[in-house]
């Protein structure tokens, strides 16, 4: 696991602490639920991260660039947050001039958002076992799994409303850390 | 600012699941009652009791001490 060693005085630092700890260690403990509840997920797991462990003689905690070779493990990850999103709230905007939703007009200055349940469970996107765990979902086709990927509200949104931040955050995240933290983690990027 | 720390969520979350899998054995100690769960911004869950094991051959504790 990442430690965080912060330089106290950094501003960034202290929200990492909060926030950052906060959406990680939920994403974790929902990891856990649900490979624990379902035993047949559990062992195909384990046996994807065996398997390369054995194959590439591995002696040292798993890279996250490696982690990306294992597609159950990424398929079981998403599968985890988009039933149990860290963060559940909506995220208001203003609605626009002229704004319809199925039929419904919504007066301009409205404040509205999407709650990420609602979203990750829509049997529309999802399909009528929305609300089941079912990691292969995402293991289709390429096509489908990039469908799914952009209709997930896990990771900061997606569209034109995204997180601004999306593609910047883990820039700011190395330098807010403890320089030998951050070199373990820029390698991870850079192997 | 809270979501652009998610990426950093992401990469933790592959990394931590792939290495606690390799390293333990682990299940809910009540299945019908693995968590209380207090929602505000956050999904917060609470009284989360597993039980967890070293697998045979785990090098975590080498590994550990280590880094």
């Amino acid at each position: 696991m990442l430690h965080l060693v912060s330089h106290p005085n950094n501003p960034l630092t202290r929200v990492c602490r909060g926030a950052g700890a906060d959406t990680t260690s939920i994403g974790m403990r929902a990891c856990l639920y649900f490979v624990a509840k379902y035993p047949d997920v559990y062992r195909k797991l384990q046996a994807e991260v065996d398997q390369f462990y054995t194959d590439n003689k591995l002696d040292r905690p798993i890279s996250y660039v490696e982690t990306q070779r294992l597609p159950y493990l990424q398929a079981v990850v998403k599968e985890c947050t988009r039933l149990f999103p860290s963060i559940v709230y909506q995220l208001l905007r203003y609605a626009p001039n002229n704004f319809t939703v199925r039929g419904y007009k919504i007066p301009a200055g409205t404040h509205v958002g999407i709650s990420p349940l609602a979203q990750n469970r829509d049997k529309e996107i999802w399909g009528q076992d929305a609300d089941e765990f079912h990691p292969e979902r995402w293991m289709q086709d390429e096509a489908r799994t990039k469908y799914l990927d952009t209709s997930t509200m896990t990771f900061g949104g997606n569209g034109p409303r995204m997180c601004v931040g999306r593609n910047i955050a883990l820039v700011s995240f190395l330098q807010s850390c403890d320089a030998s933290n951050a070199n373990a983690v820029a390698s991870d990027r850079a192997a | 600012m809270l979501l652009t720390l998610m990426p950093s969520l992401q990469i933790e979350l592959h990394k931590f699941l792939a290495q606690f899998i390799r390293n333990f054995d682990f299940e809910m100690v009540d299945p019908k009652k693995p968590w209380r769960i207090t929602t505000y911004w956050f999904a917060y869950q609470y009284d989360q009791h597993m039980k967890i094991k070293l697998r045979p051959g785990s090098k975590i504790r080498e590994w550990s001490e280590k880094s």
